[in-house]
């Protein structure tokens, strides 16, 4: 097995109702990313509008991640594994290519969260969307720590790559989940530079579960 | 790396809830978004350059 081939899938644990449980990580495939699509805020948070409002939110970036993806997938350029993304680079050193991310549990019927990445032609890595599920944005499921293994994911991929740099767009309401993450200051805009990627990519692999 | 929940003690399993829990703090109270919805660019990506193809022998048609 290839180091690429032997990294993703990646099973951590997250809280689930204050209790460990299991989840993974992986590439994810067209029938994944429009899965995500249909994606409903919960009816639960009817009666709460901030909560449903999030959940609003989480969903239009899912839909948002699948728009700009098919672009990808329809010109070749999206990869469906860390294999074929390390073989796209190696046949296009310059090229620019997609990847999406997901993170499924046996115990919930679709996605938690995903994350749609591009690996830019100078080999950037950068992240257009990073969201959780609707449920767990509006709080109707007390799921936590998604968002930050998918950062951390991407920095362990880049890391792989040797990709020296993982960088995005901050909104108003992620900056400072940015900035405590980093520790650094993040307005509009973040970077992450070649020694916090390698440390955010140590944080994931100490998290990793042993399949055995 | 981890082992298997279903192979921690109680007691592991306990200071891993409580390792989760601290992380959680830290990720705080937020939806964890990156991305700009209102971004042009989403709308209409940018066009790929097409590849230089090799250059190549141009055979001749024989009839």
């Amino acid at each position: 097995m290839s180091e690429a081939a032997s990294i993703v899938p990646i099973t951590f644990a997250v809280s689930h109702n204050e209790e460990p449980v299991n989840v993974m990580l992986t590439f994810a495939d067209n029938t994944d990313v429009m899965s995500a699509t249909r994606w409903r805020v919960p009816r639960e948070l009817v009666e709460d509008a901030a909560m449903q409002a999030r959940a609003a939110d989480a969903r239009e970036y899912a839909l948002l991640a699948a728009k700009r993806w098919k672009h990808y997938r329809d010109t070749k350029t999206a990869a469906f594994s860390l294999p074929q993304l390390e073989a796209m680079i190696e046949h296009e050193p310059e090229g620019e290519f997609c990847f999406y991310l997901k993170v499924t549990a046996d115990w919930f019927p679709t996605s938690l969260g995903g994350a749609m990445v591009r690996r830019t032609w100078c080999n950037h890595l950068m992240v257009d969307f990073l969201f959780v599920h609707p449920s767990i944005s509006g709080k109707a499921l007390n799921v936590k720590s998604i968002g930050l293994r998918l950062l951390q994911a991407i920095c362990l991929i880049a890391r792989t790559l040797g990709c020296p740099l993982v960088w995005g767009e901050a909104t108003r309401d992620s900056a400072s989940f940015y900035e405590r993450q980093l520790q650094l200051p993040v307005k509009d805009r973040f970077e992450i530079a070649t020694t916090l990627v390698s440390q955010l990519a140590e944080a994931l692999e100490a998290k990793r579960v042993t399949s055995c | 790396m981890l082992k298997p929940l279903h192979l921690m003690t109680p007691a592991e399993k306990a200071a891993l809830a409580a390792e989760l829990k601290k992380e959680a703090e830290l990720e705080g109270d937020l939806p964890v978004f990156i991305g700009n919805p209102n971004s042009l660019f989403l709308a209409r990506p940018a066009r790929r350059r097409a590849s230089k193809s090799a250059p190549g022998k141009i055979k001749k048609a024989t009839a």
